[in-house]
């Protein structure tokens, strides 16, 4: 790491970690006005949503469509793929650390950044999706009562939350040095990053089990569903770091080499076949088979009994992780072909592992019943709201880390 | 107690009003020849009031033994015999004796599931 | 004319003017957003807050926990209720069973349980699902539970379906706050104070067993059964999930179910598996009884069986 002090760090005040933290206030308080009319727009689209939650938390949460059959819904399909947004943000770390590539290292603070935020929205996801987010205390180990290890919940909670610290410490640790203009000490931060990439693994897995050991929703009951998770977990991590790549270099003065969105592209490439192969094998395996429990399968793709409205969803999301995995593989990577395959992955997986791996659960019930989840209003303010909190905290952290890395700027960066 | 229908009180003008729907039974199958609101079993035996149900037992000896055993006919009371008794229905509270067979009933309402997208089944 | 200075200190005062009425802008949105918080908070007992786990309460707490709970019931439906505790009985272990062959789906049995549980009224919330089957099969998939017709009705037979006391709850397995337990006596019960309403027990039960409550209930005081227990049919509050609890503040007391007192024809039967005597253990040994989702080795305590 550069032990040079960026220009834009340098500025008066104590250079211990109140300065610090005074310092990046200032920087994500000061920007030009489309970087104010971004985060005022954030700030009032999370309003919305913190109103909306406020409203079902006094009301019930029967203002949403989810019912006693469709009981997960919006909120959670966000959650899983908010988790595979968190875990996919560190594939950037392992060609940074594993392979040297020196590169790699200004984009590891993106990875950070992007796993903070999911994170974040992950938690938030879940925080508006209990019935009794008063009680949460309930869930702390030693407070309230922890039914570890049987509940995968209770793992859940526990990779989050030290996923959170791992990336908030590394993050903070290299923005704090920088700003000392000091060396990092690798001892302080290198072990923290191999565990990440090992625990990167670990909350996709879990959150992964968390529906496959449900033996009653044989839609969920299945081995490759953790392999599926990690599969696109890796494609949409590389996908938003190559986008936010993109903007930044189009909104400051940061600049970085192709080698690192060159070194993402190729992990996509492979990422985004593996992904599909693993759809396919699922997909193959519910419909040779059939029978009953091929039916929610059937709802997913084709519909069943008349009800079909996710059947767009699903094959447009099939259409869309094609369309990625055609672009990266057999065209010529232009700049714009690489941004709308990037786009495309990013909401082909969102479609796939929240609304079309979440609904599909319950549809048909364990009962055998059909009832259609159709999000209402109320569910997609408080998820925009959860998204506008998210982006807002990658706004910052984008900001922070091209402070961190861009020189001699002085006070006049255009972010 | 739960039940279904009433038994039909015996008078000279019910017999013309009597639907006769039990098998090839006749009335002095179970009504004995000489005072018709006494019931007797198949070998004359004449069966006092509590009785009556042996008479059902007679041929309908499954029944007669699941509810013996509490697994026909509606109760209530106490499943532990030690704190309290159970009270059984009668045959007859559900079954009319003339014509036994249960005739289909207007079941209570379902349950209320919202935000179904379209009719089914 | 203006210097380069006097434009920067006007443009130091419009920028500092600018970002107090954004401030304040954003914080009487942000007071406005949350008020409907604030409200829902006032609401909230700091009592009930703090309230430990069923398992951990001692005797002085829990009829402190009874007693409040019995005066918002109260206040919030102005009802009488009184509510107890009741304890497995040692030697009891309850079981189900379900005569197929003369069930006629009438759904008293799903009646009663709405009327003695104290389920919300708009929805007609009941326990127990009554499902008009295609005779021939066990295929749910050609089931109804919303049939509305004479019953029974030719060519089918009727299967109600309740939480089955599994001896191996997947439940249990999932609640990460050890909110839903299974007790001595066989009975999967909730502790309705301190389930955090995340519904995953919901998710994974087999057997559309459990309900959440996605609003607060609503019984008209009159028809509220105040004869309550704290496991069972206290009413519930808004944001936990509840289910079928064998009526344990009946069966405890050697009572018989509200379902199977309700139901005419007899096809329920309940009692005690480890009394040999018990007319339950009468039909496992002479009925030849089912379970439903066997292969799933949740091994439900509510068995099914047809008389031929």
């Amino acid at each position: 790491m550069d032990a040079s002090k960026s220009a834009l760090w340098q500025a008066p005040g104590k250079q211990n970690y109140w300065g610090f933290l005074a310092r990046c206030v200032v920087v994500a308080t000061r920007g030009n006005m489309r970087y104010y009319a971004w985060m005022s727009l954030l700030f009032a689209v999370g309003l919305v949503g913190l109103h909306g939650f406020a409203v079902q938390t006094r009301d019930g949460m029967g203002l949403t469509a989810m019912n006693d059959h469709v009981s997960w819904g919006m909120y959670i399909a966000n959650l899983t793929y908010m988790v595979g947004l968190a875990a996919g943000g560190v594939m950037m770390v392992i060609p940074a650390y594993l392979y040297r590539d020196h590169e790699m290292h200004k984009v590891v603070l993106a990875g950070e950044v992007l796993a903070t935020a999911s994170i974040v929205m992950a938690l938030a996801f879940v925080a508006v999706d209990i019935g009794r987010p008063d009680r949460f205390w309930h869930i702390i180990p030693g407070i309230g009562r922890f039914n570890w290890p049987m509940s995968m919940l209770t793992w859940d909670v526990i990779v989050l939350t030290v996923y959170l610290g791992l990336n908030l410490h590394i993050c903070g640790y290299l923005m704090y040095t920088r700003f000392l203009g000091v060396q990092p000490s690798r001892r302080l931060y290198v072990p923290a990053v191999f565990v990440s990439i090992v625990w990167a693994i670990s909350i996709h897995t879990v959150t992964a089990f968390l529906y496959s050991g449900l033996g009653g929703r044989p839609f969920w009951n299945t081995a490759i569903l953790a392999p599926r998770f990690l599969a696109s977990a890796f494609v949409t991590g590389p996908a938003v770091i190559v986008l936010t790549l993109r903007v930044v270099q189009a909104v400051t003065d940061f600049r970085v080499s192709d080698k690192p969105v060159r070194t993402l592209l190729n992990i996509m490439r492979v990422t985004v076949l593996l992904n599909l192969f693993l759809l396919m094998s699922e997909v193959f395996t519910a419909f040779y088979t059939g029978g009953a429990h091929a039916v929610a399968a059937q709802y997913l793709y084709f519909g069943t009994h008349g009800y079909n409205a996710l059947v767009p969803w699903a094959w447009t999301s099939v259409a869309l992780n094609v369309a990625a995995a055609a672009i990266l593989i057999f065209s010529r990577p232009n700049r714009r072909r690489v941004l709308v395959a990037c786009v495309m992955a990013i909401v082909g997986v969102w479609i796939e592992k929240g609304m079309g791996l979440i609904i599909p659960g319950f549809v048909p019930s364990t009962l055998h019943e059909l009832y259609e989840y159709v999000p209402n209003l109320l569910e997609w303010k408080i998820t925009a709201g959860i998204w506008a909190l998210g982006l807002m905290i990658y706004t910052v952290g984008a900001k922070l880390s091209v402070a961190v890395y861009t020189e001699g700027q002085g006070d006049n960066d255009k972010a | 107690m739960a039940g279904l229908t009433t038994q039909e009180s015996p008078s000279h003008r019910v017999h013309e009003n009597i639907e006769l729907l039990h098998g090839q039974l006749q009335c002095l199958a179970c009504h004995d020849r000489d005072d018709r609101s006494q019931l007797h079993l198949a070998d004359g035996t004449k069966l006092a009031a509590p009785q009556t149900m042996l008479l059902c037992g007679q041929c309908h000896g499954p029944q007669k033994r699941d509810y013996d055993h509490g697994s026909h006919g509606g109760m209530t009371g106490h499943w532990d015999g030690a704190r309290g008794g159970q009270s059984r229905n009668h045959c007859v509270l559900c079954h009319n004796p003339h014509a036994p067979a249960i005739k289909p009933v207007t079941p209570m309402p379902g349950p209320v599931d919202a935000r179904r997208a379209s009719n089914e089944h | 004319m203006s210097t380069d200075a006097t434009k920067t200190t006007r443009r130091k005062h419009l920028k500092v003017l600018g970002g107090a009425a954004g401030a304040s802008l954003g914080a009487a949105g942000f007071l406005r957003a949350v008020a409907p918080l604030v409200e829902w908070a006032d609401d909230l007992d700091m009592d009930a807050f703090l309230q430990n786990h069923y398992r951990e309460l001692d005797e002085d707490s829990l009829r402190e926990v009874l007693a409040r709970h019995e005066q918002s019931a109260k206040d919030e439906y102005g009802a009488d209720v009184s509510i107890r505790d009741v304890r497995p009985e040692a030697g009891v272990s309850f079981g189900y069973a379900l005569n197929l062959s003369i069930c006629i789906g009438c759904r008293r049995c799903a009646d009663a349980c709405h009327k003695e549980n104290n389920h919300d009224r708009a929805t007609n919330q009941s326990y127990i699902r009554v499902f008009e089957m295609e005779a021939g099969a066990i295929d749910f998939s050609q089931g109804t539970a919303s049939y509305d017709h004479a019953v029974p009705a030719p060519g089918k037979f009727y299967m109600p379906v309740q939480c089955q006391q599994c001896d191996n709850p997947p439940c249990v397995k999932v609640c990460p706050v050890e909110a839903t337990w299974k007790e001595d006596d066989g009975i999967v019960v909730v502790d309705y104070d301190w389930c955090i309403g995340c519904r995953y027990c919901e998710a994974a039960c087999p057997y559309h067993a459990r309900r959440f409550n996605w609003t607060k209930p609503e019984i008209p005081a009159d028809e509220v059964n105040g004869d309550q227990a704290y496991l069972s049919n206290r009413i519930r509050p808004q944001g936990v999930v509840e289910k079928c609890t064998f009526c344990l503040h009946r069966t405890r007391e050697g009572r018989l179910p509200a379902c199977l007192e309700a139901c005419p024809t007899g096809a329920r039967v309940f009692g005690n598996l480890l009394d040999p005597d018990s007319q339950l253990r009468w039909i496992i040994e002479n009925k030849r009884v089912f379970v439903l989702k066997e292969e799933l080795g949740t091994q439900p305590k509510f068995f099914y069986f047809f008389d031929e």
